[in-house]
């Protein structure tokens, strides 16, 4: 077997045996106010799901669409030489397209949290 | 790679627990080992840099979607499963029996002659996954770049224009 | 396989050891930037005192409250913790000495932030209170923002180089170090570095006055002790790749003896770690706009037109290397 996966298999096994070692050393008293939700001391108002910004989503979307832009660069990183000039203009006309969508995010100022 | 098959057998099952769950936790969970396992196979095969970007992509930005979405529901669902019931459930039932014929049932020699990237002749084919990739991607078949970018371009102005509107109702 | 295990233990309790003096070295010297002396009771210069946090902490009560997810809580911390650490794989202390020679390796460990991320939710999100779901959403939002910055910036520097293998990264830079003559990349990845890593002044999410402990209320013990550890485990991480991408590695300005290149390594780590450590006792905390606004209006379309610039110029004067 690879190193890389023993690694990847032995990590969490020494992590997981200190955690056990901390569950089971010390003693375990739970209370019920111990185990009630923080609320800066008081008793809780409302759940807790409540709706949330939206922007926070669109920051998601917009991360995942420049995310794809960066993995369709990585190979142009690596085949710069061979496709010199041409490859260059057609990443070019990509990037230019992209950037145009991006000058319409900036300029309608949509990040304002 | 004696362990292809059980990654497989494992993805599949993963797979039907995503909908056979009935708190949706689980299931964002169930998605999430579907991604990374399927990135695990890929790099299994050889393709490292597609199994990568399925770690890059998927688990790191489309999970998050999910578990955004998934993050104003309550949470009082049962952690059980949810048994089918053989009156209603008939399309799921068929749908799982379909994928299993797919998967036992070899139909490739429909498009025997079609190699769309007939990689054995290039010569970026024995060295790694991610030359042959741009090679292909930026000269041989450019236009499917271009494509993508503007499939990109309007996944981008959507939520814009949406948001916009949200905005200016509050 | 007993000689890898016995290579995979090299590894992982060093870089244990070193997490739990980061946390000494961090008070300390940011007691000194502050004119004071940071804590010296419990060793000769305080050095036992992350010992006796650990032990502390280990033998602490373990709270679980009732409205959250069990399971999620017990298991995100060690996903967070093993996916840092797991991240150590392809990084090199010498030529050739690393646990696995991928051909993708900084492919890997730019995968392996992106599943921290993910980590990181399911950590905020499972303890179910409104504090840590506000902390959850305001952390992703950063992590997630930064991390395309840093993803970018690592493609601009191996337009020159062509090759993700982290060794011949180091190797080509035995002419000159990247940070020379890509030096504006070195600041952006450096801020990113620190807002990917939530260090003041970037530290909204566990901003101390403000949301109590963020993301990371409900936790105790030693799964807070995991959390804890994981923060200052990416900081290292992060120092680490910058030093690979910028600084030249293991390699040494005038050579010594090949031995010396695991102490070189360590040496540019523990400055970069100790500019970590200054900003943090120099800035002041940004607001949550003026974060988002940064990354997104300023820096990513500077990364943008860098990548560009830089690409034309390996294009222009043919400084490509052909592997």
């Amino acid at each position: 077997m690879n190193s890389l996966i023993i690694f990847i298999i032995l990590t969490p096994c020494i992590l997981s045996l200190v955690l056990i070692i901390n569950l089971l050393l010390p003693i375990n008293k739970p209370d019920f106010s111990k185990l009630s939700p923080y609320e800066c001391g008081m008793d809780i108002i409302g759940s807790a799901r409540e709706k949330f910004n939206i922007l926070f989503y669109l920051v998601a979307i917009l991360f995942l669409i420049f995310d794809i832009e960066v993995i369709f660069l990585f190979p142009f990183a690596t085949i710069l030489y061979d496709i010199s000039v041409y490859g260059y203009w057609i990443v070019f006309f990509f990037l230019i397209i992209l950037t145009l969508g991006f000058i319409f995010e900036l300029s309608k100022d949509i990040l304002n949290f | 790679m004696i362990i292809t098959p059980f990654i497989n057998i494992l993805i599949f099952i993963f797979g039907l627990l995503i909908f056979l769950f009935i708190n949706p936790i689980y299931s964002v969970l169930s998605l999430i080992s579907v991604f990374i396992l399927t990135g695990i196979l890929f790099i299994f095969y050889g393709l490292t840099f597609i199994g990568l970007s399925y770690f890059i992509i998927y688990v790191g930005a489309i999970s998050i979607l999910f578990i955004f979405a998934i993050m104003m529901l309550e949470t009082d669902f049962p952690s059980t499963i949810k048994y089918l019931d053989l009156k209603k459930d008939i399309p799921l039932i068929t749908g799982i029996l379909c994928i299993l014929i797919y998967y036992y049932l070899d139909l490739s020699y429909i498009n025997n002659n079609k190699n769309i990237i007939s990689g054995i002749n290039n010569i970026y084919f024995y060295s790694s996954n991610i030359k042959l990739i741009g090679y292909c991607l930026y000269t041989t078949h450019c236009l499917w770049l271009i494509l993508i970018s503007f499939i990109l371009l309007l996944a981008m102005i959507g939520p814009i224009i949406l948001c916009l509107k949200m905005n200016k109702n509050y | 396989m007993l000689l890898s295990l016995i290579e995979i233990l090299l590894l992982i309790f060093p870089v244990l050891f070193a997490i739990a003096f980061l946390t000494l070295t961090e008070r300390k010297v940011m007691g000194s930037m502050q004119r004071r002396v940071g804590p010296n009771k419990v060793g000769i210069f305080g050095i036992l005192q992350p010992i006796a946090d650990g032990i502390k902490l280990l033998l602490k009560e373990t709270i679980i409250p009732y409205q959250s997810n069990k399971l999620l809580l017990i298991l995100a911390p060690l996903l967070i913790f093993t996916i840092n650490l797991i991240g150590w794989a392809p990084i090199p202390f010498s030529k050739g000495y690393q646990i696995s020679d991928m051909e993708l390796g900084i492919i890997y460990i730019l995968a392996i932030s992106s599943i921290g991320v993910v980590g990181i939710i399911l950590a905020g999100w499972s303890g179910n209170s409104k504090y840590s779901l506000m902390g959850c959403l305001r952390t992703t939002a950063q992590l997630v923002s930064y991390e395309l910055l840093l993803g970018l910036t690592i493609l601009t520097v191996i337009l020159i180089i062509n090759n993700f293998n982290i060794n011949n990264i180091i190797l080509f830079q035995q002419s000159i170090y990247f940070f020379i003559p890509l030096l504006p990349l070195f600041i952006i990845i450096f801020i990113s570095a620190i807002a990917e890593t939530n260090r003041p002044p970037f530290d909204l999410v566990e901003s101390e006055s403000e949301l109590v402990s963020g993301a990371f209320t409900e936790y105790s013990s030693f799964s807070f002790a995991l959390i804890f550890l994981g923060e200052y485990g990416a900081m290292i991480t992060m120092s680490t790749l910058i030093t690979i991408l910028f600084l030249g590695g293991y390699l040494q300005p005038f050579f010594i003896n090949s031995y010396f290149d695991s102490i070189s390594l360590g040496i540019k780590i523990c400055f970069l770690l100790f500019c970590f450590i200054w900003v943090r006792s120099t800035l002041p905390r940004v607001k949550f706009n003026q974060l988002i606004s940064l990354c997104w209006k300023s820096l990513f379309p500077l990364v943008l037109g860098l990548f560009i610039f830089v690409s034309s110029l390996v294009l222009i004067f043919n400084l490509t290397y052909i592997i």
